[in-house]
């Protein structure tokens, strides 16, 4: 699994990474604890899952200025 | 909380993401970003001119300054081929990031902000004499192609290196935008020259952006003659002393620099991207700012400013913005909570290098109610501490750019070409700060012992 720890425009994020299916990779909301979003993912390598998460949200035009951190929940 | 992250996400995000994709603003703060080799470099041959022959000088180690003259004479060309002559970076950074914003060649985009850039400035040298010239002197200066004045000398088609520096920035935005806004509009337009598939691929670029880029190039040309004609000003010396000056001097305000400074931990604390954000205020004045001085100073001149963009770097957000590293101090020191205990040790080394990420997400910093005040109050008053004492000339004003990555002190001392008050100034400020945390860690940590009772 991955985690999203984002302060706001936490829906538009579940949004966006369920929306994504690149190259089969997808993203699935779980749950939410305060500003901790958890995903999970059918991509094997979570540290790439990772990068690709960040990279797809800050991507979105919104997301340009927010300040989020995304990585492997252990 | 919620009520506030409610009406943040409805109102402050949208304006400041809005501001944040702001193509032009965007291509800006990144055009200042991409000069950073070009800046470091500048900055780095200034620091070595210092050690190696201002201070020696100054002590009068004439023997070692002329031992080590290759390497000075190898470092001053390093300083005249990157600060010296910072606008063309910038106008080709500038060109190639707008392009790339909209979608076009970026590479056509770079030259068309360089000739247009090139165009704005004045094209001509001025030397005054110290005496006229005999009529000798004058007779083969003028067949020369010179201009012989009453003790002036001109040189028409020689840019002055005055011209091309950091005092030349905004007509470098200003001539740049004129003409890679027509350039975009015409490529976007599709007003191009198309040539077959068999051509090869730079070849046909390079044709896609001809009609665009002599149309730009000719449409600033025509407005500059207006200019010139108009008002018998060459339009990048009017730029300069009507927009550049009159901006940089408004940064030396104590409210405006108290102001970003709010913002900053403001946006930090609700998980906006302050420097994102205001990112194109803070370079293109504070960053123009710095640059200036780092001249000033290679040159031996005067600074010209006191507060730059690395005064913020230097006193106040040391260990990151919100001056983390000492709220780390203060729970590895005091707090009894585990938890915290355990993200400061793993934050605390990262810290030292300014990088806070663990520390706003791991404590967190970020939306906890608790550390909103000192996250907001310590860095305001660090800076208007720092503003004050910088602008009573107790210390040097910041004039050498130093990656932001350098451990804090040692990023004041260096920064204000190794002035140990500025290092002091650094750690007083770190000391105010610890005071202001403490009694919110300590506060923490007592609300945890409450809840476990």
């Amino acid at each position: 699994m991955i985690f999203i720890n984002a302060p706001i425009s936490g829906d538009k994020m579940i949004e966006t990474l369920e929306a994504y299916n690149d190259n089969g990779v997808t993203f699935k909301f779980v749950s939410k604890n305060g500003m901790k979003l958890l995903f999970e993912t059918n991509m094997d390598d979570l540290e790439a899952a990772a990068k690709l998460a960040k990279a797809t949200i800050k991507a979105q035009r919104w997301a340009s200025v927010l300040y989020f951190q995304v990585g492997v929940e252990a | 909380m919620q009520a506030i992250m409610n009406w943040l996400e409805k109102y402050v995000v949208p304006v400041a993401a809005k501001i944040g994709s702001i193509r032009w603003l965007v291509a800006l703060r990144d055009a200042f970003i991409a000069t950073l080799p070009i800046t470091m470099a500048g900055s780095l041959s200034t620091l070595l001119n210092a050690l190696l022959q201002t201070y020696p000088t100054q002590w009068g180690w004439t023997g070692f300054v002329n031992a080590v003259q290759p390497i000075i004479t190898i470092d001053n060309t390093v300083g005249t081929a990157s600060l010296t002559i910072f606008a063309i970076f910038f106008a080709a950074m500038w060109g190639y990031n707008l392009s790339s914003q909209y979608d076009v060649d970026g590479v056509a985009g770079t030259l068309i902000s360089l000739a247009a850039f090139f165009m704005g400035i004045n094209g001509t040298t001025s030397l005054t004499l110290g005496k006229n010239l005999t009529k000798g002197a004058t007779k083969v200066l003028t067949d020369a192609g010179a201009v012989v004045g009453d003790k002036t000398l001109t040189v028409n088609s020689a840019f002055s290196t005055a011209n091309l520096g950091s005092a030349s920035l905004f007509t470098a935005m200003i001539f740049g935008a004129l003409a890679l806004v027509i350039y975009i509009f015409l490529m976007k337009k599709d007003i191009s020259i198309k040539m077959p598939d068999t051509v090869p691929p730079a070849v046909s670029k390079a044709f896609t952006s001809l009609i665009p880029g002599i149309a730009a190039l000719y449409a600033v040309a025509i407005v500059n003659w207006l200019f010139t004609s108009l008002t018998g000003n060459v339009f990048g010396d009017w730029l300069s002393a009507t927009i550049q000056a009159p901006l940089l001097h408004a940064g030396q305000s104590g409210w405006m620099v108290l102001l970003v400074s709010l913002l900053v931990q403001v946006f930090w604390f609700f998980g906006i991207h302050g420097p994102n954000v205001l990112g194109p205020v803070l370079e293109s004045i504070w960053g123009t700012s710095q640059i200036q001085n780092i001249q000033a100073l290679a040159a031996g001149d005067p600074l010209p400013f006191k507060w730059v963009r690395g005064s913020f770097d230097a006193y106040v957000w040391y260990g990151g913005s919100g001056g983390t590293i000492v709220l780390l101090l203060a729970i590895l020191l005091f707090s009894k909570r585990a938890d915290e205990k355990t993200v400061a040790k793993l934050a605390f080394a990262p810290g030292l290098f300014n990088i806070n990420e663990p520390v706003m997400f791991g404590l967190p910093i970020v939306l906890n109610a608790i550390y909103f005040i000192p996250f907001i109050v310590a860095p305001v008053l660090n800076t208007a501490i720092a503003y004050f004492v910088t602008m009573a000339g107790w210390v040097n004003p910041v004039q050498i750019a130093v990656p932001w990555i350098t451990p804090p002190i040692l990023n004041a001392f260096m920064a204000t070409n190794f002035d140990f008050r500025a290092a002091l100034l650094a750690l007083v400020n770190m000391v105010i700060a610890f005071v202001i945390w403490l009694p919110f860690v300590m506060a923490s940590s007592k609300m945890q012992e409450d809840e476990e009772a």
